[in-house]
């Protein structure tokens, strides 16, 4: 796989059309990082693409690019919370105890949140393997490829964070 | 329970609600189709460097212009900011009263209501809560704090008075801001909403507290702020946005009374919050003191000594706590905590810790989630009661606390300052006897 180091200097020469693998690459996980925030879809997907249209505005002034994920996750969680800010959302007192009822308006129910939150609070190698594989569509042939990583140490990882989410939403459920 | 299978359907099931909006890469390149193409960023100087410094009189020049521009306090190279950070506090410093609205948006766990907040000063406040259906007041301006809650729709409220935990003033928003330092003050640039134009600045104080305030060009006054909290170990992420400011409101003294209105019907509650000094008390006082049945430590071949005192919950609760220490003779320190706060209806989280022992009569041990930091506390305020009995500087790191379920539901502390071998962890917890009236 290309290193997200060489897509960028092939976009600041000038190839605006290779940021899309940059899209393509982290689409998943920042709509992922703005779900976790926002609780709803449709919103997580204007954060993301305010997130890709920033750090595209601002890639040249990016210092270290092989920090590209980490900054553009930052800018991810910025874009969010600018998106919340600008909704007038008031929560009724009635709402505040209650367990948010999924509807069908793209609102995050109470189980895919606790369920997303504890996929962002894995170890980062741990995260990332749980994108490719079950947000990607990747096999885990090529989750391992793309990690740079054996493929018996990626099955056992992915089988460590299937654990540790399993724990995770026991332990919330029994709260 | 939660299965490794069971998650492999539940990733499936997040993964399609992530999915079911289809792609953005085709949104995204068709956006940036319209930007500007990017290129990596040049050092700031470079192309003047370079235009300048080809000729020694151009050379001179242009540092003559440098110089200049420094003992002018303008940067030639940046844009010049109208607004600083010593305008805007003495622009705040024209007011004691301010209003605004405050939302906290919290990463995890139930979000709380928007609040209109009007402060008349930093010890007393009105709260409006979900556009006036309650309203609180407090006033700390005496000894005795007074908060008023009022429900408007059902016309019924509470009043509590907290004694002796007055006078006091709370740290508003305002009067952080005031206070940091123009040095530690980052210039954000600028801004337009609303037709203003708005300068920005953030404070980063430590790492648990991140500002940004956004100020009014032409006011110098702030539109918005906003306070980050980072996950850390005191809890989960949240920010806080405040806005909508208004500086000298107008509502009249009566809006901040806790005289209660007519026409309502009000629950008043008490708590003392005087000081309680540690003073050492007998079984008998523990008996008559707790609201439910007192226990104390029978005879163990491990006590050297053995003292009771009264204090005040360590742990912030500001309940009066009835704590037996015991010297054991392997130089052990153990404390055991009896209380009215202790009560098992309340403390669920009890159940869900580890259990460590049942013994055969019903007596359950359980592990406590910050042993360490509860046994210090309580260890620190025995020692500080009694410094014959305990000195703090033999605080050790093994020290840890459980928390005793007897078979008739009474809930005890058990801290200790070394470790104990489930073998006296069991003798301890069966030679616990009930104190009975005399």
């Amino acid at each position: 796989m290309i290193k997200d180091s060489d897509v960028i200097k092939s976009v600041l020469s000038g190839q605006t059309e290779t940021f899309s693998e940059l899209v393509e690459r982290y689409e998943n996980l920042v709509r992922m990082v703005c779900l976790g925030i926002l609780k709803n879809i449709h919103h997580a997907d204007d954060a993301t693409q305010d997130t890709f249209i920033t750090a595209y505005k601002n890639l040249g002034s990016l210092k270290n690019l092989d920090a590209f994920k980490s900054w553009l996750l930052k800018i991810a969680k910025n874009c969010s919370i600018e998106i919340l800010k600008k909704q007038k959302h008031q929560v009724s007192l009635e709402q505040i105890e209650d367990i948010p009822a999924h509807n069908r308006n793209g609102q995050l129910d109470q189980d895919n949140a606790q369920l997303l939150n504890s996929i962002m609070k894995l170890p980062a190698s741990q995260r990332d393997l749980i994108t490719l594989r079950y947000f990607d569509g990747h096999s885990v042939d090529d989750a391992a490829r793309i990690t740079c990583r054996p493929v018996g140490s990626a099955t056992s990882l992915l089988s460590r964070a299937r654990k540790t989410l399993a724990k995770r939403l026991t332990s919330l459920r029994a709260e | 329970m939660t299965t490794e299978n069971n998650i492999e359907q539940k990733l499936k099931k997040l993964s399609e609600f992530v999915n079911s909006t289809g792609s953005v890469k085709d949104s995204v390149m068709n956006r940036i189709k319209n930007e500007k193409p990017v290129i990596a960023c040049k050092p700031r100087f470079e192309y003047l460097r370079r235009i300048t410094m080809h000729k020694t009189i151009i050379k001179f020049a242009a540092a003559a212009v440098a110089i200049a521009a420094v003992i002018a306090g303008i940067s030639i190279f940046e844009k010049t900011s109208s607004v600083g950070w010593a305008q805007v506090v003495e622009q705040l410093n024209c007011y004691t009263k301010y209003k605004c609205r405050q939302r906290v948006v919290r990463e995890e766990g139930p979000q709380l209501p928007t609040m209109n907040i009007y402060h008349l000063n930093l010890s007393q406040r009105r709260q409006e809560v979900a556009n006036g259906a309650i309203i609180q007041i407090f006033d700390m301006r005496g000894t005795d704090v007074i908060i008023l809650q009022l429900h408007t729709a059902q016309k019924i409220g509470t009043l509590t008075k907290l004694i002796g935990a007055g006078p006091k003033e709370d740290p508003d928003i305002i009067d952080m801001v005031k206070q940091f330092e123009q040095k530690a003050v980052e210039k954000l640039g600028t801004k337009k909403q609303d037709g203003k134009t708005l300068y920005g600045f953030r404070h980063q104080p430590n790492v648990y507290n991140d500002f940004t305030v956004w100020v009014d060009e032409k006011t110098k006054l702030p539109v918005e702020i906003e306070i980050k909290h980072p996950k850390s170990e005191f809890g989960a992420g949240q920010t806080i946005f405040n806005d909508e400011f208004e500086f000298d409101f107008n509502l009249g003294p009566s809006a901040f009374s806790t005289d209660a209105p007519e026409g309502y019907k009000i629950e008043t509650i008490v708590k003392d919050y005087r000081p309680v000094e540690p003073k050492e008390i007998t079984a008998e006082d523990i008996r008559q003191g707790l609201n439910h049945t007192a226990y104390t430590v029978g005879k163990l071949p491990p006590i050297v000594k053995l003292c009771m005192i009264e204090i005040l919950d360590p742990l912030g609760s500001r309940e009066k706590m009835y704590v037996t220490g015991i010297v054991c003779n392997d130089g052990n320190i153990i404390i055991l905590g009896q209380g009215n706060c202790y009560d098992l209806t309340k403390m669920v989280w009890i159940p869900k810790q580890q259990l460590v022992f049942e013994t055969p009569n019903g007596i359950k041990l359980y592990g406590h989630p910050n042993g360490q930091i509860y046994a210090q506390r309580f260890l620190e305020s025995f020692a500080k009661a009694k410094p014959d009995f305990f000195d703090i500087k033999n605080l050790s790191d093994e020290r840890f606390t459980m928390m005793i379920v007897m078979q008739n539901g009474t809930v005890m502390s058990l801290s200790a300052n070394k470790q104990m071998s489930d073998e006296k962890l069991r003798e301890f917890a069966e030679s616990l006897i009930e104190i009975k009236a005399n």
